[in-house]
């Protein structure tokens, strides 16, 4: 028997309701741990070249790893991989809390979901077991209904519910998954494909936990991080939550507002961390075996935005979204937006920043009251962000084109809205800002599923800040900090690595607050420590990293096959304007820049520098010469 | 000797520093030419060991600054992500 894992993957077909199990050798797990790789091999396999993202040939893929559920912090997360509604691009994303864990006790590993239902159903699967159900009387609800309903209908308390909202049934194009109505596969709309599957929920349950290989070892680590979490840099985290750097990044000039156009918001204070700790804070929350307890749960009883501690609270892309990106200082409306978001099943970031690029079209004159259905857009409106969430959830009105993301909402406008989209191949930008940390510029743009802010480390220990953590950078072979602002070739080459290791992360499903290469609670040598005692296996760094890459260039072959390449690797235009006001007034990027990086970049990868192509000699390196044969059935050769 | 009388305030973490009723504020009085490090000297002492940012009023600046009477010091505990 394996440790860690149960060697089950469970596969559904949708049109047919077959259920089936595979049984992968030891081998197929080794080489790519879970998560997104592991996803993306079903994604390639499965999902031709041209499939629309929101019909059945679209396969949907929710990965656990085989570390999870292990009893230490930061193990319990599951990715969602699929074709993106909102990008054409591949879809990745990651979410926490106990639905991950409790999976893994089901008895399986992954679930590969593929074809559409001719009814609304659900997946319910406990110890081993898997059946479909009819969803008809949760089909329309939103999400803290549906986890009543169905733990009523079957008994059990305890099940865990990932569910679409109503959002991912009517198609919006960022529509999230949502489990524990608080914890969001937020990123690159998966929430629409689960929905446009007619899948509503999949609801979890089990005890067949895995045997660890080495438990004592596994438990010294999760008392040691324990042990030094009050003096690490994550102990802000743990008790404000993300909402702590709210004020940081504006201290530093690099808290996006007003749509981009600034790096400093007046209001910053009364949306940050510590404000929401002294006013709405009901309690801490924590995700399954969890010592850093980072998520936050709000409760707001009077007034005209009272929020649901059931729906948990905001995070710092929150915040920020819906805060500064709008103007906004109103940490109540903040919270009610934040909850529709997680009742609707939406990503908070793309969907704070789509009303952000509509306000900044609107305060313009690029759009007008007779675009809106006679709403004002102005910034500041902290009754607007909530009134558009709902709308946006209902596709109700002019929400009915916001629902499509800013950037397909811009070309369906014109007149020059597509001037002020803040989005990578179409994703919204959340909340770090590449004028301040320049690397992030780089990652934002060939980031295979769009600009994303945990795909790499950020600049400042790239620059000696934080107190560096010579050691851990070390590890990675990074020894050399570089210099403030810059984007040396270099800094390419400590982005790059620490993509690979953040790629590993995502397919080993490990928190990047918790495990990391720098600031993180515990380092890389941690990470191959946590590996060895969970699986048994004798794995080094080297072999995590070569998982990082194969994931990477996993992401990037599904792109190729779409005909993305380097072209669609663009930062928006607004960018190269200079930001105004505070430490980084006149603070912007140079397009040349960002163009000779990827350059350095795309070689350093082991791509086609002129197409931003993984080749052969590549991805046969690292195993996955499968990969390249596909390419090149379907006139994408990588060579 | 000369003294320096400086307010500080803590944000996040560093505010459990301080008693809760003072909201992450103390005025300081420092001794000699000061800089930002003997504020942070102040908070090592106090059994801080996380890395530390300060701003100093209203600009990110480097842990050697030199401070003024009067100056307002921010200090906060970096962290990425989100």
């Amino acid at each position: 028997m394996p440790h860690g894992y149960h060697g089950q993957i469970l596969h559904v077909d949708l049109t047919t309701g077959s259920l089936e199990i595979e049984r992968p050798p030891d081998s197929f797990y080794r080489f790519y741990m879970g998560g997104s790789a592991l996803g993306l091999r079903y994604l390639l396999k499965h999902t031709p070249a041209g499939a629309d993202p929101l019909g059945p040939e679209n396969t949907l893929v929710l990965a656990l790893s085989v570390l999870t559920g292990a009893p230490v912090s930061g193990q319990s997360r599951v990715t969602a991989v699929a074709k993106s509604p909102l990008t054409g691009a591949v879809g990745d994303s990651q979410a926490g809390g106990f639905w991950p864990a409790q999976f893994k006790f089901s008895g399986f590993d992954a679930l590969v979901i593929r074809g559409r239902s001719e009814r609304p159903v659900y997946l319910w699967i406990h110890d081993g077991e898997a059946e479909l159900r009819d969803a008809a009387h949760l089909w329309g609800r939103i999400t803290g209904e549906v986890e009543d309903a169905l733990r009523e209908e079957l008994g059990d308390e305890k099940i865990e519910v990932l569910q679409c909202g109503p959002a991912g049934e009517k198609g919006v194009r960022f529509a999230a998954l949502i489990n524990m109505s608080t914890r969001a596969n937020g990123r690159t709309g998966m929430g629409a494909v689960m929905g446009s599957k007619n899948l509503k929920a999949v609801v979890v349950r089990g005890k067949l936990r895995p045997s660890l290989a080495d438990a004592k070892a596994l438990n010294a680590l999760a008392r040691r991080g324990a042990k030094e979490l009050p003096d690490s840099m994550i102990a802000g985290l743990a008790k404000y939550g993300t909402a702590e750097i709210v004020v940081p990044q504006n201290k530093r000039g690099g808290l996006p507002s007003y749509n981009w156009d600034s790096g400093v918001f007046d209001g910053a204070e009364a949306i940050g961390g510590e404000r929401l700790y002294d006013t709405i804070l009901r309690e801490r929350d924590t995700c399954y075996a969890c010592t850093v307890r980072c998520k936050r749960v709000v409760e707001v009883t009077e007034g005209p935005y009272r929020a649901d501690p059931r729906y948990g609270g905001p995070e710092y892309e929150t915040l920020a979204t819906f805060g500064s990106y709008c103007g906004v200082d109103n940490l109540e409306a903040i919270a009610l937006a934040n909850q529709i978001c997680n009742q609707y099943g939406m990503d908070t970031i793309s969907c704070g920043a789509t009303i952000a690029w509509a306000m900044d079209c609107f305060e313009n004159g690029l759009i007008t009251s007779e675009d809106t259905g006679g709403l004002e857009l102005r910034y500041g409106d902290a009754d607007l962000i909530v009134r558009l969430t709902e709308m946006i959830g209902r596709r109700e009105g002019f929400g009915d084109l916001l629902a499509e993301g800013s950037a397909a909402a811009a070309r369906v406008l014109g007149r020059g809205t597509e001037e002020l989209v803040v989005a990578v191949k179409g994703q919204e930008m959340p909340a770090h800002m590449p004028q301040v940390k320049r690397s992030l510029g780089l990652i934002y743009a060939v980031n295979p599923f769009g600009a994303d802010h945990q795909s790499s480390e950020h600049d400042p220990p790239y620059e000696g800040g934080y107190h560096y953590y010579e050691e851990r950078m070390k590890a990675l072979g990074l020894t050399d900090p570089q210099p403030k602002y810059s984007l040396t070739d270099e800094k390419v080459r400590y982005a790059l690595t620490t993509q690979y290791l953040y790629s590993c992360l995502d397919s080993i499903n490990i928190c990047q607050f918790v495990f990391g290469p720098a600031w993180q609670l515990y380092g890389p040598d941690d990470l191959v420590e946590m590996v060895r005692a969970v699986t048994g296996w004798d794995v080094t760094l080297d072999e995590l990293m070569r998982v990082g890459e194969r994931r990477l260039n996993l992401l990037r072959a599904f792109n190729a096959r779409e005909g993305l390449g380097r072209e669609q690797d663009r930062l928006p235009p607004k960018l190269w304007k200079a930001l105004k006001g505070g430490p980084t007034d006149g603070f912007r990027l140079e397009p040349e820049e960002i163009e000779r990086a990827k350059d350095v970049y795309y070689a350093l990868a082991g791509w086609d520098v002129s197409t931003g192509v993984p080749t052969r000699a590549r991805l046969v390196e690292l195993g996955l010469e499968w990969v390249a044969d596909l390419l090149a059935e379907s006139n994408r050769p990588s060579d | 000797m000369r003294e320096t009388r400086v307010h500080v305030r803590l944000y996040g973490i560093l505010r459990d520093r301080l008693p809760p009723e003072a909201r992450g504020e103390i005025t300081l009085t420092l001794k000699g030419d000061a800089s930002v490090a003997d504020v942070a000297a102040w908070l090592r002492q106090m059994g801080v060991k996380m890395a530390l940012e300060f701003a100093v009023n209203g600009e990110v600046v480097d842990g050697d600054r030199p401070l003024s009477d009067g100056d307002r010091v921010e200090i906060f505990s970096p962290v990425a992500g989100g």
